[in-house]
């Protein structure tokens, strides 16, 4: 018997491999544009839990300073069109969602933001993760560069 | 045992081909055995295997997946049919089938054909749960680590559960071995009122159980319950009690009987407790047929990862002294605690210790705990927990949002007019969520109406929703409102 518990422990430790949580991809995308023409994008949502988990959707201009990336309401001349703004993800599934954003100055930056409630704590309180896809709008060839070496956050090669 | 030896090379060849492992392993006294159990998730099918110690090996393998949305196990599984107070649990080794769709309401006018004379607002569509078996039942080892059956005979039945707004009516219907279950319960629950009851016969012994609790004012609250117990030996308990919660006060106050073993035993217990910060002191009297009274002081301290407990129990002119504590953070968390449980065998009130830790490396989780049975048995539990990613993808699990050309756009809001988020609305196939503003959409192809329905249970906002209000259909162009109310 003593053997068996000993031989299970070992078998656990055996397969004791890092998993990962919810993961969206890919974080950045960047699009050489002319303001108000609209560019399409898409961003992948994995849930690779083992339980279902709701997701929801939101965007937000995007200003970015010395302090880091700063959100707020849409911009009047930003439109963000999300083909899909909440639903379920079933275990390790898998979701794609497109959008189509227009800027009407330039360079400009949105963040769209998945939200996912993983589950609750004792005294109920909601854990929700947040992960950000960025798009970043100008028109040059390296739209997020250009806005991060604007803010001071990168240094010109 | 050379069985044993190879199974971590065929969970290696395993886990190399497929996504997600679940390993589980443990041993306990609470179920009478140790084993441990590897599960495989894949998209449309759950595999499980296990290898268990129970008074000889046992061995046990299960397939779960759905079919015309049942969710259907083929081979072994435990099945724990509880309601009411009562409960009955099964090992069985066959297959066996539940569906179950939620309680929905809407106010939307019923067809003039088929609704009551002069009512046409807000109704509910039923909510109903179904489980059937068939197979061989017999000796069962289900435990968090491992599940397997030793078949002894043959057994099947059914369980329904119909759920109307606050009530729920309950019926088991099981033959297996000869000795049949036959229960009915139905249970009421309310803001302020909660009963439930059922009765019938339990493997051919006829039992009776009921609960109530009244909350007549908010911080008070009377109950009142009786139960029947089977194992290891028939027993019935009753009691009747209050609490009241007022501020930083509480008081409480019960009554419980015993019947078991030829012998009736009655006990009371009164007490009351303040809190003043992060310390709470408690005093209790408790007084049972045939013993000397305790009375129980207990000063708590709860700070922001640990719990420490001391008390004094004096009975008979003499003090005994104990201590208790806890410490729970993300990673680990471990306590002993002492409380006074009314036990059915006959010797009332007694104070029972509990000790019980939990830890994370990585992906594993270890547990073990001590627990203390209605009969006054200790009993331990230990156990632990991890999973395995290979990091290949799933094929055919990947999904793209459906898109369309039209916009269904609504909003989900409570009386007082503040946004829910976390709604779940359901517009024809897809299910949405409110975000924190309340809103929520969905793309349409065509600008045909579709139907809507409110999930209550599948909200994702913290606590008990009700529907006040919802339309039963939507249509791209024309907003929805939806009002709905905590319970």
């Amino acid at each position: 018997m003593r053997r068996l518990i000993l031989f299970v422990v070992l078998d656990l430790f055996l397969f004791a491999l890092a998993a990962s949580a919810q993961t969206i991809a890919p974080p950045t995308a960047e699009f050489n544009t002319k303001p108000g023409k609209t560019s399409r994008g898409s961003f992948q949502t994995q849930n690779n839990s083992l339980q279902a988990v709701a997701f929801t959707i939101e965007s937000y201009s995007v200003t970015v300073d010395a302090r880091g990336p700063q959100y707020h309401p849409l911009d009047p001349g930003v439109k963000v069109e999300l083909s899909s703004t909440s639903g379920r993800l079933g275990p390790k599934q898998i979701f794609t969602t497109d959008y189509r954003i227009s800027c009407d100055s330039l360079p400009c930056a949105v963040a769209i933001k998945t939200g996912m409630v993983t589950g609750h704590t004792k005294d109920g309180m909601q854990v929700r993760i947040i992960l950000s896809h960025f798009a970043y709008l100008a028109q040059s060839k390296h739209p997020r560069q250009d806005i991060l070496m604007a803010a001071g956050l990168m240094q010109k090669r | 045992m050379t069985r044993l030896i190879s199974l971590p090379v065929l969970l290696l060849f395993i886990s190399s081909a497929h996504g997600q492992l679940r390993l589980d392993g443990g041993t306990s006294t609470m179920f009478g055995g140790s084993g441990f159990e590897t599960t495989m998730y894949l998209p449309n099918t759950t595999l499980s295997g296990s290898i268990g110690y129970h008074g000889g090996f046992v061995f046990g393998a299960s397939d779960t997946f759905l079919m015309h949305g049942f969710k259907t196990t083929v081979g072994d599984e435990t099945l724990g049919f509880s309601f009411d107070g009562v409960g009955l649990g099964l090992a069985l080794k066959g297959v066996a089938a539940s569906r179950r769709r939620e309680l929905e309401c809407n106010d939307a006018p019923r067809p003039a054909m088929s609704r009551y004379p002069g009512y046409t607002g807000w109704h509910c569509k039923a909510g109903w749960e179904m489980t059937a078996f068939v197979g061989a039942t017999g000796v069962g080892f289900f435990t968090p680590f491992a599940t397997a059956t030793k078949t002894q005979h043959v057994g099947t039945g059914i369980l329904f559960q119909y759920s109307l707004k606050h009530l729920t009516l309950s019926s088991l219907d099981v033959i297996e071995g000869g000795k049949y279950s036959l229960a009915q319960g139905a249970s009421y629950s309310a803001q302020r009122l909660h009963l439930s009851g059922s009765g019938g016969l339990l493997n051919n012994q006829k039992y009776f159980s009921g609960s109530a609790v009244f909350q007549p004012i908010h911080g008070w609250s009377l109950y009142a319950n009786h139960q029947s117990f089977f194992i290891p030996y028939a027993a019935q308990s009753n009691g009747v009690g209050t609490n009241l919660v007022v501020g930083r006060f509480t008081w409480m106050g019960g009554l419980n009987e015993s019947t078991s073993l030829g012998r009736k035993i009655v006990g009371e217990n009164i007490g009351g407790g303040v809190r003043v910060g992060f310390v709470r002191e408690q005093s209790s009297w408790y007084k049972s047929t045939g013993q000397t009274p305790l009375l129980v002081h207990s000063i708590t301290e709860t700070l922001r990862h640990w719990t420490l407990t001391q008390a004094v129990t004096q009975a008979a002119g003499r003090n005994s002294y104990s201590f208790g504590g806890g410490y729970s953070s993300n990673r680990i968390s471990a306590s002993v605690s002492h409380s006074i449980q009314f036990l059915l065998n006959g010797r009332g009130y007694q104070q029972v210790t509990g000790v019980q830790i939990s830890f994370r490396i990585h992906d594993t989780v270890i547990n073990a705990q001590t627990v203390a049975d209605p009969f006054g048995k200790i009993q331990y539990s230990a156990y632990a927990e991890s999973y395995v990613q290979t990091g290949l993808q799933v094929a055919q699990h990947e999904t793209h949002s459906g898109g369309g050309k039209f916009l269904i756009q609504g909003k989900c809001f409570l009386p007082d007019g503040s946004p829910v988020e976390g709604c779940a609305i359901r517009i024809g196939k897809e299910i949405v969520y409110s975000n924190r503003t309340g809103m929520f959409d969905v793309r349409a192809r065509n600008i045909k109406a579709v139907e809507i329905t409110v999930p209550v249970g599948d909200f994702t906002a913290p606590g008990t929703f009700e529907v006040i209000s919802a339309p039963a259909t939507a249509t791209p162009g024309k907003p929805i409102v939806i009002t709905v109310a905590r319970r």
